[in-house]
């Protein structure tokens, strides 16, 4: 390799390098910076500052893999669901604790963080301790990686008992390649239910008197009716200041974005 | 994301079938429009018009598609429909319906049992059907004085969301023989403006089962014999739940009961029957007002009574007390929604942590999980629920009574300085400041897991069919070839003589070549193996050919011609595994 060539590529190497603390340096920054925010009580001056280091967070993402960074994402998620918490505004914390939750399904924390502001704001508990609704939360307890790499790994067992059956061919094997076919299909729950619930789009009313659901997105509509706050709708469409959701008897319907959250961000 | 979709559905298909599936919450019945078609009487005279009273509920359009001839009805029109809104509120919620009805008429023409085929609507969009209704159509109606039929406390009025009862009491005079009972109530599962209730009176305590509606069958209860008037008569009744669902009217036509002899023929039957009946009648039902309605109203309904009872009256601080309500009464108990303690001021020292919901039949049963957070709490207050009292037609709350609790404070507990509470403090905890490091690998993607499966399960075919072309391996020689080594070592452990080494051998051999022992009994060693060793000669092979043949011989000179003493064992093994190797 000639000198000149050497150099060439050492100088877009230094480019790189210098390119890449210019990203990183800020989102650290701000972060810093939100924290001495809160630490002195000035929670509207992290929020925002928390709010900038997750845009940061995520337009890096956007150029990057589809899901890296989303446990930072999901840190900054929960510490604006605090600052909206130390503002009193529980409904606002807890759709911020939801978020962060979606990306970091098992952060006890959070959960915890989040039960105590959804009852803060006077919401039922998201699980009831019913079989609905702990089965949706053994479902969702995996990232959809996750659940990804679970769904392959338990195809391990499923190879060795097949092989035993090809080679060997008793009822044994013949039982064993079975179960692990079951446990295989069993490991595959939490990716079926990522990949079905992957375009839900979800967004919760945090109005604490509800959304108003409109046919049109315009004040003057007529009210269809009120969306109880705390519920989860999906989200179809957006117009500046008005989302659209799916509202109640699959009707879509209108209502501003004020008052509610967009939970996949 | 489509590929994954697929995969997805398919999965699941599997997973069902697997029985894998967890239990997953039952889909609440959607609540759809409501066609429901009524005869106005199941039985009527030969010249009697009979009417059919077609009625779509919740509905924004429909239309009649086909109205069936029947042979022996002759079809005298149908009206033009009439179309009703009505506003009410049922549990709190505001609901607008708008319903259509049509009256279809025939005019039986022959006597005969008719069966109407079902009446296709257009409904919204959507084609639906009707049931099947069966008719009866008689010269005459005979019989009326040997027979019973009665109405039991059938109320006039009801309000909208209260429950009601009918109770059809019916029999005949004891002195006429029965085999045949048959219920034509046209009204059975047609009954617009109101849903039937499950209802502990399913549980008869001497039921018996009659006809209903020529079709199917239905138990009531058998209440014996008793004195209607100056007759002794067989008394049954038919007893059913139901909730209003809507104002208006709810409209009961004409109900018979046909009883007497039916002989069953090879090919027919011969009917002598009699027919008793009752007017057609209807229930008024009114709007709930709303005037008074207060916002915490529950959507209750009817009478209601209320106990109360807690798991434990002494308590620490945070601990979890469990405050069972029931509501009971005759009220539409499973459709009111139970008050929620979390929002009630009195009970803003404590803290809800949950609540289980149950109808028990005859009464509804919530637990409350409640925690006090402070130890100056010294009762359970009040729970009020708002209700419509039909009895006084006023809105009333129905309160539980209050429980006296002892709270202590935990121990070594400390207030902090200048608060006066002393319980725990509940609070949101801190924010991380501390980055995330980085996300585990990204998932494999959808090809991966579609074609890694695949792969797997094409490669297992083809090993499992190229495995089967050489013999079945789950077949007993095939297991004992297998197995033919460590079943040798065994039996060499096992062997005292110079003889059981000869079986063991033997057996192993056989095993190995699929042949029985005995085949190996006197067989020229040397020439077997010289024969199947490679005939190029491979030294290492003709050596343990030579090996194994002296084996036999020196076992059999000592079974034969010695003392019959073992041979070293591990020579007899070591061959055997060499022979495994390169041999047998």
């Amino acid at each position: 390799m000639s000198a000149v060539k050497r150099l060439v590529l050492q100088w877009i190497a230094l480019c790189a390098l210098l390119v890449s603390g210019a990203h990183a340096a800020p989102q650290s920054e701000l972060d810093a910076r939100a924290t001495g925010a809160y630490r002195a009580e000035d929670y509207a001056a992290a929020a925002a500052l928390w709010n900038d280091a997750l845009d940061a967070a995520t337009g890096a993402l956007d150029q990057g893999a589809p899901h890296a960074g989303d446990g930072e994402r999901a840190r900054l998620m929960a510490n604006l669901g605090n600052c909206a918490a130390r503002q009193d505004d529980w409904a606002q914390a807890a759709a911020w604790f939801e978020a962060s939750l979606r990306l970091r399904p098992r952060d006890a924390e959070t959960r915890d963080k989040l039960d105590f502001a959804r009852s803060e704001a006077g919401w039922s508990p998201l699980d009831r301790g019913d079989l609905a609704s702990t089965t949706e939360r053994a479902l969702s307890a995996f990232t959809e990686d996750e659940a990804r790499w679970l769904a392959l790994v338990a195809l391990l067992p499923l190879v060795v008992t097949l092989l035993g059956e090809a080679l060997r061919g008793s009822r044994a094997w013949r039982r064993a390649a079975l179960a692990c076919a079951a446990l295989w299909l069993f490991a595959c729950t939490p990716c079926i239910y990522a990949a079905w619930t992957a375009d839900s789009d979800p967004v919760l009313v945090t109005n604490p008197n509800g959304a108003a659901a409109r046919p049109e997105p315009r004040e003057s509509a007529e009210r269809l009716e009120r969306l109880p706050a705390g519920t989860h709708w999906k989200r179809l469409d957006e117009l500046p200041g008005w989302t659209r959701l799916r509202g109640p008897d699959g009707r879509s319907v209108w209502v501003p974005s004020r008052d509610v959250f967009a939970l996949e961000r | 994301m489509k590929t994954t979709r697929r995969l997805v559905l398919a999965l699941c298909c599997l997973a069902w079938i697997a029985g894998l599936g967890l239990a997953l919450p039952s889909a609440a019945q959607a609540d759809g429009p409501k066609v429901t078609a009524q005869l106005s009487s199941g039985l009527v005279r030969l010249g009697t018009g009979v009417r059919v009273n077609l009625h779509a509920q919740d509905v924004e359009d429909a239309r009649v598609v086909d109205i069936p001839e029947v042979p022996g009805l002759k079809l005298a029109g149908i009206s033009r429909p009439s179309h009703e809104r009505r506003e009410s509120w049922i549990n709190g919620r505001r609901t607008v319906s708008t319903s259509i009805r049509w009256v279809v008429v025939y005019d039986p023409i022959e006597e005969g049992d008719y069966v109407i085929p079902p009446i296709e609507l257009e409904v919204d969009g959507e084609r639906v059907k009707t049931r099947e209704l069966s008719l009866t159509v008689k010269r005459d109606l005979q019989g009326e004085e040997l027979g019973y039929m009665e109405w039991i406390d059938l109320p006039d009025r009801i309000y909208e969301g209260e429950s009601f009862r009918l109770r059809l009491r019916f029999g005949w005079d004891v002195r006429t023989s029965v085999n045949h009972a048959n219920l034509m109530l046209p009204w059975w599962d047609e009954l617009p403006n109101a849903i039937e209730a499950p209802d502990p009176a399913d549980k008869l305590a001497n039921p018996v089962e009659v006809y209903l509606n020529n079709r199917q069958r239905v138990r009531v209860q058998d209440l014996g014999e008793q004195k209607v008037g100056d007759k002794s008569m067989r008394l049954l009744e038919l007893d059913r739940r139901y909730i209003a669902t809507r104002s208006g009217a709810i409209e009961l036509p004409q109900s018979f009961l046909e009883f007497g002899m039916v002989e069953q023929r090879m090919f027919s039957e011969r009917k002598n029957t009699n027919y008793v009946g009752l007017p057609e009648t209807s229930i008024e039902v009114r709007a709930l007002p709303t005037d008074g309605q207060p916002f915490d109203f529950s959507g209750g309904v009817g009478r209601f009574f209320v106990g109360q009872s807690v798991d434990r009256r002494s308590v620490d601080v945070g601990e979890s007390i469990k405050f069972g309500v029931e509501w009971s009464g005759p009220a539409n108990l499973e459709f009111f929604t139970a008050p929620d303690p979390a929002r009630l001021e009195a009970f803003d020292g404590f803290r809800v942590y949950g609540r289980t919901d149950e109808f028990l039949g005859d009464r509804r049963r919530v637990v409350y999980d409640l925690a006090p957070v402070r130890s100056d709490i010294e009762e359970i207050p009040p729970l009020p629920l708002w209700v419509f009292d039909t009895q006084t037609e006023q809105y009333t709350s129905v309160d539980t009574e209050p429980i006296a609790i002892r709270v202590r404070a935990l121990p070594g507990a400390v207030g902090l300085s200048g608060e006066t509470s002393t319980g725990p403090v509940l609070d949101i905890g801190d924010v991380q400041t501390e980055p995330e490091g980085p996300d585990g690998p990204a998932g494999p993607s959808d090809t991966t897991l579609i074609a890694v499966p695949a792969l797997m399960l094409g490669g297992w075919f083809a090993l499992r069919t190229g495995v089967r072309r050489a013999g079945d391996p789950d077949a007993p020689a095939a297991r004992a070839r297998r197995t033919a080594l460590r079943r040798l070592r065994r039996e060499l452990n096992q062997a005292r003589t110079a003889s059981d080494q000869s079986l063991a051998f033997r057996r192993f051999l056989g095993a190995r070549t699929g042949e029985s022992p005995e085949a190996w009994e006197g067989r020229p060693m040397l020439a077997w193996f010289e024969e199947h060793a490679d005939a190029n000669g491979d030294v290492q092979k003709r050596d343990t050919a030579q090996r194994a043949a002296a084996l036999v011989r020196d076992i059999d000179e000592s079974v034969w011609a010695g003392s019959n003493a073992a041979l070293e064992r591990d020579r007899i093994e070591g061959l055997a595994r060499e022979l495994q190797g390169c041999l047998l």
